[in-house]
Parts: structure tokens; C-alpha cells; sequence
């Protein structure tokens, strides 16, 4: 274990930023702190940096505590959200200032400066300054010189947010195979979902301050916890349903066997139904089956390689919407058109019930 | 947003908490007893009868004799005339160096500016060489103008006034998003149509805040009426008359808080303006390029050529009369009038430099802590010095002066050690332009980012080695044109200061008024070109440091 979280807060004023959070992160992999806009990721990561304290836990990197230490002496590489690249130097100086602070040989200094800009692929803007340089450019500067001191790890806040989105997924490879090819332990924070699916190892999903879900990718996308995942990772349909007995709950009419159950069983309880676009399935048979219901198509958005429909149905006055998604082949088949009726299967190995 | 501070590791956790208060106090210490409390010390006063007692009597006395009443009432009428026509001169020449493509605009600006180079009567001594009862005019051509009076103050205090209006609306006008052009263009509008629908609106603010400055300037401005005032009295000359001529410090005092108000209402008012400037221009906004327009060009640099005319006849003629025998009878060129043989010679020039270089120094440091405690520390009391920072802005130089007196001139008081001295002239100045001063040294601490600091930190650089390699290389370059800020108010100021100098320590602006009042003109004259000569000279040299250190993006006149 090469970084131990143990049970960290902190305070400002009355505000809970980060609450009792616990996290082991292992040598190597990079690890991603995923979450709204204000949920305390930000805090977490300068937290682990050294450059706010803490109000109570502890952070051992190895078993030694971090508390006494210093950020300058963590020796981690830490890249802003806003690139802060020393304005008055050039390229070259601001990617040897921490071997200046560390007082490298000049000699070493130098080739180092070149072995890191090569890495990032910006050798020949060596004597340009900052301003001259684009945003993408900035922030690989920014990585070579968090880099350039060989740190323990390496710390990134919401690095590509500051760049447009063909140069944010080009730097997204860029860091990704870089944190590999180096295998260094790599602490990313980012409130961008896509981000964080494509580029971590692990990804802590956090709101209000605590985390909600550690896992990989594939998992918190495909086994969301709680219904705040499943709300913020990815496009969810959210039904409201009562529960009924035998892992089924009431959607309108129809009774509808559910896979994954967030709540205990239990009969009459009001709660929500999750079902993502994708899993939805077009049921053409003729015969009832079990988890069909019949929908009206309200729209339909052509989104190139997929088709999107907004589907609805009523019961008792009450109506309800979710959306679908069909690939664009199956939409040729079936010619489906605004107004239609249709009967949709909702498969129940990914039908989730959370509660209310 | 409170910015976290890495203080040196030498420095344990809990002295950190006592170098914040420390800070804080020398930010706040200064700043009441500089500001607060000669203020405090003047309102008394206005409070008080000459037997003693307490009550308003100053106040009915006043405004019960017919004469003060004419008094405020010339001041209004000649401040706001003024202020009408500085705006519109201002506009329209800040227009032409934004909008148009005329030739030589550097040239045209550092013209319109050289008022702000001399002390503010050096405008009224041109008239006055000009068109005074001794005016060439007058003499040359048997006339028998009389410039003395409303008309001279208006004309001297609208051409001193110029120039600061001018920096504030080419500010204003400097961005446009040309995008909101297109689409007026696109919809049929006129050029006139354009002006009147996107121009304007999109420069109000910044127009509405000229005009509270440029009445506040003009409304306290106290030389230009001192010397081409004649019988019009105004508030600034009043309040001179009443306690350098009659003693009489309790009507000062009271005339002082008068002159406070619309100053100080201007000021509310202009600083309530300008919070709800500056939204204008988006990330996505494309500036505007300006295309030649043939008629539009020549029409405008008609005006400006005329507009710049007026000034260089005016600062020419005070120049010109300083090397002249005996103006306007014996125009021969000398040298004689530099030989300044009254008032002390040549030792108010000297004062006035060593003055100015101890503001310009000790206004960089207060400021600057001033500044840092105020944005960096941001506790419970930072938003009251943050008040007592910009409140000078409303405190007219003369009301300040007076304060002093009444606060310092007291042998109980600590002050009173540096009573009379240079270094308490050095002060006043310094809280006389507190809050021009403040403002410039908060946009150069905002350059500064926090996140330098950390991601210094962060690469295992000290609180000194950051200080050395990136603090200071990236703000040197504000703290010197805050330096030269202070140092150029400093050489030319007059009203802050009238109260406070003495025989021994005369200064340079101050002997042009006590010098023109003994009718050597010509004499006045010189030292006028000396103080400018000066503050050019070290306009030059700075700018000149900018240029090799390749400084671009700071201002030096603001
Ligand atoms: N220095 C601070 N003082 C007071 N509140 C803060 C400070 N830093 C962060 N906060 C608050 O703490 C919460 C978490 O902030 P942050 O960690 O920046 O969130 P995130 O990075 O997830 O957007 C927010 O509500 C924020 O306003
Ligand atoms: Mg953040």
C-alpha cells in the first residue's frame, strides 16, 4: 500500500469539505476522484499534497505519517488546474526549478531539462516563455516539470479542464500512457465522467464531502452502489415503483422481476426503478412475457451511429418518460415512427431498485 | 477567497499566527491614525465653539452669512460647468484614440497628459501669462480682458482636469467587442445610429465614473483658484483664507466638512459605478479593428491637434516666461529667472526631491502591506481597513492637511515628534493618494496567483527562494510604477501639503504659489519648468528601465 487515508476531515467554518474518508492507493496505478462540482475532491488532493492540513485522521505514505511534513519535502509532482507556470521564466527554467531547489548539478540540470521536454514532446520551445505557448502546450509543461524531480507521485487537479475538447482527449492519452510507461502512482481529480472511465485504473466516486463508491471503471459504471452513482455515471432512467414481494416491484400495471436490489424487500414500499438506455430492448413477439410494458414514442433524436427515442407511458393519469437507445441498423428495420406504440423488455439482470 | 500563506519553515506553527497579527497591525495602526483619526480630529472641531462648548453654532453661523452661501454656490457652478465640458473634451478625445485611425497617437497622448506632470496652478499661471491684466495679450493689443474669476478658474481646472478624465475614458473605450458592431452594421444602423446605441451604453459606466472623479478633482482643486481666482471665492480658497489668514481653525474646520461632502458623495457614488463595470467583455468577444474613414479621421484630428494646441500654448507660455526678462514687457531671453534669489533659493526643489523619494519609498511598503493584509489575510477586520484604504479617495487634500494640523500639531500627541518635518509631509502625501495607490498595488498582488506560491512549494522551493525567484521578479515591475505613482503626486501636490510646510521646509509646488503671490511670475514660472523637468525625467528613466528589462503591460501614469 503506498498511500493510506485514514479517516480524514476537514472543516471550513461549518462546512463539512471532506468527511471521515478512507482510501488505500497502491504503487502504481492511477486513481481518479470523481464527483460534482464542490463535493471536496479538490480538498482531498491538496489534503494528500501537504498544502492544507488536516482537522483529524491521519495519511502514512509506506506506514511513515505525512503530518509533520512539509509539502516541499513530500516530494510529490503536483499539476494545477490552471497550468501556474512561473511567468517569468522560460519553458526550460520552469521545468528545472524543482532540480534547482534540489540543488542538481548544472550538468544534470540540463539533461534532464531535455529528457523531459522530449518526453512531452516540446523540445524546441525550450527558450520560449509561457504566454507564447498554447494551453495544451502549458499543461504539458506543467507535467514536465511536476515531473522532471522524480516525485514519489504524482498529483493532478482538473488538468484538462482549461482545454478544449480535441485537445483535452489527445492530453488524456498523452498523460495516461506517460503515467504507465513511468508506472508512477498517479492521483487525478476531475468532475468529468469520460475522463475518469477512460483514464483511471480505479475511480473514487465522491459527493457531499465522503465517498460513495471505490472501484474500476467497468465497475461503478456496471454496479453503481447507490442511486447517486447510477445518476452520475452515465445516462440512467429513473422510474418510480412500489415494491412488491418476490424481487418484483409495480411499474404502472405490470409487475417487473429486478436484478440488483439496493433496498431490503419488502411489500408497498414506494422506490425507484434504474434502467440505462441501452439496456432497454425492443420486444416485437406477440405473447405477454414477463418485464414487457407497451410505450408511446414521444420523439426521436438521430445521433448518427444511434438512434435516441424518448418513450412514454401512463397509468392512472400518472405519465412517466425514460429514454432508449437503437442502433441505427435496427431503427432501418423496424421504422419506427413519432406516435408509434411499442412494447419494451426491460431485462432484469440490469434493472437496479433504489431506494426513494 | 482566503489564500492560504507558506511562511518559512524556520517559523513554527504557532508564531504564524502572531507574524498574521503582526501584519495586520501594521496595516491597521497606520492606517487609523494616518486617516481615521485626523478625520475624527476635524469633525470635532466643526463641533466645537471657540469658548469651548459643543453645538452646531459653526455651521448656522455659516450658512447664515450671505457670503460663504455665495461662496458654495460659485463653487457648484464653476465645478460642474467645468466638469461638463473636461467630460465631453474627453470623451471626444479618448474617441479619437480608440476609434479613429489618426497619425502620431503617442504623440497626441503624452501631450494631453503633460498637466498631470506639473503642479495643478501651473494651467492658471499660463492664463495668466496670457491673458492676465499683465497678459501678453492684454498688453500687445490695448485690450483689457479680464481673466481673473469664474472664467479662469474654469479654464485652468478644465485643462488640469483633462488629462485624468482622458486615462479613464480611454479605458473605457479601449475594449469593444466588434461582434456587437457587426450586428448593428448588419441591421442598417448609422455610424451616428451606432454610437448613440452601442458605444455609449457600452461605455456608461466607465463615463459615469469619470464624470464623479473628474467633479471631485475639480471641486478641491485649490491652486488654480488661488491664482486666477480673483474675487470669485470658492470652498478650496475659503477654507485657506479662514486659517492661514484668519486663524480661524473652527470655520476651517467647518468648511472643510462641507468640501467633504460632495466629494465624498461623488466618491460613494463613482465607486457604486464602477462595481457593476467590466462585465461587458466575454472569453469570446473579438476585439474590433479600426477602419480608416476619411472624413471621421480628419475631422477628428482636427480636434486633437487643437485640443493638444491649447495645452502645449499654455505649459509653453510658463515655459517660455521662465527664460524671458520681464514678461510681457522685455521678451529677451535670460537665464535670471533660474537664479532664484527669494523664498529660500533652490532649497524647495531640494526638499520636494528628498520628499518625494521617501513617499515613493515608504508609499510602496505601507501600500503594499496594506494591500497584502487587505487580500491576503482576509479576516474581520480587513474589510473595515479595506474602507479606510479607497476612503481617502473622498477626502480632499486640503481637509486632510487641515486634519493633520488639528490632529498632530498637539505635544502630547506621538506624532508631534515628526511635526513639521519632511517625513510628516512624506505621510500625508502617501494617505493623500492611499487609495490611487492601493488600487494599483491590488492589481499587481492579484497577478501573483496563489497557486505560484504553492506549485513553488510544491517543487521544494523555500518561503525565501520563492520570494526571490517569482514573487518579486514578477511584480518589481508594478511596485515601480506604484513608486513613481507616489513620487510624481509627491512633486507636484499642493493642497495636501499648504498646511503643513514651513520656512525650512518649503516645497517646490508650494514656493510657485508663494511666489506668483509675491508677483515674481517669472520666478514662478521656472520653478514650475524645474518640477516638470523632473517629473519627466523620471517618467524617462523608468520607462527607459521597462525598455531594457523588456516590461511590457505596466502603465506608468495612471
Ligand atoms: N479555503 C477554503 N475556505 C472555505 N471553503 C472552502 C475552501 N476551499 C474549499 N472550500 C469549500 O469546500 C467545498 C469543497 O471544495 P473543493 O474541494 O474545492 O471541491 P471540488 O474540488 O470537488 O469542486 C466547497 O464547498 C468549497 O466551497
Ligand atoms: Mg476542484
Amino acid at each position: 500500500m503506498f498511500l493510506n487515508l485514514q479517516n480524514i476531515t476537514k472543516r471550513f467554518g461549518d462546512l463539512v469539505a471532506v468527511d471521515s474518508v478512507d482510501l488505500n492507493i497502491v504503487e502504481g496505478e492511477l486513481i481518479c476522484f470523481l464527483g460534482p462540482s464542490g463535493c471536496g475532491k479538490t480538498t482531498l488532493l491538496r489534503m494528500i499534497a501537504g498544502l492544507e492540513t488536516l482537522d483529524s485522521g491521519d495519511i502514512l505514505q509506506n506506514g511513515e505519517n505525512l503530518a509533520k511534513m512539509p509539502e516541499r519535502d513530500r516530494n510529490f509532482g503536483m499539476v494545477f488546474q490552471s497550468y501556474s507556470l512561473f511567468p517569468n521564466m522560460t519553458i526550460g527554467k520552469n521545468v528545472a526549478y524543482g532540480l534547482e531547489c534540489r540543488k542538481w548539478e548544472r550538468h544534470q540540470i540540463d539533461s534532464r531539462v531535455d529528457e523531459m521536454l522530449a518526453l512531452v514532446n516540446l523540445e524546441d520551445q525550450v527558450g520560449k516563455i509561457p504566454s507564447q505557448l498554447s494551453g495544451g502546450q502549458q499543461q504539458r509543461v506543467a507535467l514536465a516539470r511536476a515531473l522532471a524531480p522524480k516525485p514519489l507521485a504524482m498529483l493532478l487537479d482538473e488538468p484538462l479542464s482549461a482545454l478544449d475538447a480535441k485537445v483535452r482527449s489527445a492530453l488524456r492519452l498523452e498523460i495516461r500512457k506517460l503515467q504507465q510507461g513511468l508506472g508512477i502512482t498517479t492521483i487525478m481529480v476531475t468532475h468529468d465522467q469520460e475522463e475518469a472511465l477512460t483514464m483511471a485504473d480505479r475511480v473514487v466516486v465522491m459527493n457531499e464531502g465522503a465517498i460513495v463508491q471505490v472501484g474500476s471503471p467497468f465497475e461503478i459504471y456496471d454496479d453503481p452502489s447507490t442511486s447517486f452513482v447510477a445518476d452520475f455515471i452515465g445516462t440512467m432512467n429513473f422510474l418510480a415503483v412500489t415494491t412488491l414481494d418476490d424481487g418484483a416491484v409495480r411499474l404502472g400495471g405490470a409487475a417487473i422481476k429486478c436484478g440488483k436490489w439496493s433496498i431490503g424487500t419488502g411489500l408497498d414500499k414506494a422506490a425507484r426503478l434504474a434502467v440505462r438506455p441501452e439496456d432497454i430492448r425492443i420486444y416485437i413477439g406477440s405473447t405477454p412475457l414477463q418485464n414487457v410494458i407497451e410505450v408511446e414514442i414521444d420523439w426521436i433524436e438521430f445521433l448518427g451511429s444511434i438512434y435516441r427515442l424518448n418513450l412514454t407511458f401512463e397509468f392512472d393519469g400518472k405519465k412517466q418518460g425514460l429514454k432508449s437507445e437503437l442502433s441505427s441498423t435496427l431503427m432501418r428495420e423496424l421504422r419506427l415512427s413519432v406516435g408509434d406504440y411499442i412494447s419494451i423488455l426491460l431485462p432484469e439482470e440490469h434493472l437496479w431498485v433504489y431506494s426513494q | 477567497m482566503a489564500l492560504t500563506i507558506k511562511w518559512p519553515e524556520t517559523v513554527s506553527r504557532i508564531s504564524e499566527r502572531h507574524i498574521k497579527i503582526g501584519m495586520t497591525l501594521a496595516a491597521a495602526v497606520p492606517l487609523t491614525i494616518f486617516i481615521l483619526y485626523p478625520l475624527w480630529a476635524i469633525l470635532k472641531l466643526s463641533f466645537q465653539h471657540t469658548d469651548g462648548s459643543w453645538g452646531v453654532d459653526n455651521f448656522s453661523q455659516y450658512f447664515s452669512d450671505p457670503g460663504f452661501v455665495k461662496i458654495i454656490s460659485n463653487s457648484f457652478t464653476v465645478s460642474i460647468s467645468a466638469t461638463f465640458v473636461t467630460i465631453i473634451l474627453a470623451y471626444t478625445f479618448a474617441y479619437a484614440m480608440r476609434r479613429s485611425s489618426i497619425p502620431f497617437k503617442p504623440l497626441w497622448s503624452f501631450i494631453a497628459m503633460l498637466p498631470l506632470f506639473s503642479p495643478s496652478l501651473v494651467q492658471a499661471l499660463g492664463f495668466q501669462l496670457l491673458l492676465g491684466r499683465n497678459g501678453v495679450i492684454n498688453r500687445t493689443f490695448g485690450t483689457e480682458l479680464d481673466i481673473y474669476g469664474f472664467w479662469g478658474i474654469f479654464l485652468s481646472i478644465t485643462m488640469y482636469a483633462l488629462p485624468h478624465a482622458i486615462l479613464m475614458l480611454s479605458a473605457a473605450l479601449a475594449v469593444a467587442d466588434s461582434r456587437l458592431y457587426e450586428s448593428a452594421r448588419m441591421l442598417g444602423g448609422s455610424n451616428w445610429r451606432i454610437f448613440w446605441t452601442v458605444t455609449l451604453p457600452a461605455t456608461r459606466y466607465g463615463l459615469m465614473s469619470a464624470v464623479f472623479i473628474v467633479f471631485t478633482i475639480v471641486i478641491t482643486d485649490f491652486g488654480n483658484p488661488m491664482v486666477i481666482g480673483g474675487n470669485y471665492g470658492v470652498l478650496a480658497t475659503e477654507i485657506y483664507n479662514q486659517v492661514s489668514g484668519q486663524a480661524n481653525f473652527n470655520l476651517g474646520a467647518v468648511i472643510g466638512i462641507i468640501l467633504l461632502l460632495p466629494a465624498g458623495i461623488a466618491v460613494i457614488v463613482e465607486r457604486w459605478v464602477s462595481r457593476h463595470q467590466s462585465t461587458a467583455i466575454t472569453d469570446g468577444s473579438v476585439p474590433l479593428v479600426i477602419k480608416p474613414n476619411r472624413l471621421f479621421d480628419s475631422l477628428m484630428l482636427a480636434f486633437v491637434v487643437l485640443l493638444c494646441s491649447s495645452v502645449l500654448v499654455i505649459i509653453g507660455t510658463v515655459v517660455f516666461a521662465s527664460f524671458v526678462k520681464l514678461w510681457p514687457y522685455n521678451m529677451s531671453l535670460t537665464l535670471a529667472n533660474y537664479d532664484v534669489d527669494v523664498q529660500g533659493g533652490y532649497a524647495p526643489v531640494w526638499t520636494s526631491i528628498w520628499m518625494s523619494c521617501l513617499t515613493a519609498v515608504l508609499g510602496i511598503i505601507m501600500v503594499t502591506i496594506a494591500a497584502f493584509v487587505i487580500h491576503k489575510l482576509a479576516n474581520s477586520l480587513t474589510k473595515f481597513l479595506y474602507f479606510l484604504s479607497i476612503l481617502p479617495a473622498a477626502v480632499p487634500g486640503m481637509v486632510l492637511g487641515l486634519g493633520y494640523i488639528f490632529a498632530f500639531n498637539d505635544p502630547d500627541n506621538p506624532v508631534y515628534m515628526i511635526y513639521g518635518t519632511v517625513l510628516l509631509l512624506a505621510i500625508n502625501t502617501i494617505y493623500h493618494y492611499h487609495a490611487q495607490g492601493f488600487l494599483i498595488a491590488t492589481t499587481s498582488l492579484k497577478q501573483i496567483s496563489s497557486t505560484f506560491d504553492e506549485a513553488s512549494a510544491m517543487l521544494g522551493g523555500s518561503f525565501l527562494y520563492t520570494m526571490r525567484k517569482i514573487t518579486l521578479p514578477i511584480i518589481w515591475p508594478a511596485m515601480i510604477s506604484l513608486g513613481v505613482f507616489f513620487f510624481m503626486r509627491a512633486m507636484v501636490t499642493l493642497a495636501g501639503v499648504i498646511f503643513l510646510v514651513n520656512p525650512s521646509n518649503n516645497l517646490a509646488a508650494v514656493s510657485v504659489l508663494l511666489l506668483d503671490d509675491a508677483g515674481e511670475t517669472s520666478q514662478a514660472a521656472a520653478f514650475s519648468t524645474i518640477i516638470m523637468v523632473v517629473v519627466i525625467g523620471v517618467l524617462v528613466v523608468s520607462q527607459g528601465i521597462f525598455r531594457f528589462f523588456k516590461v511590457r503591460n505596466v502603465s506608468l501614469i495612471s
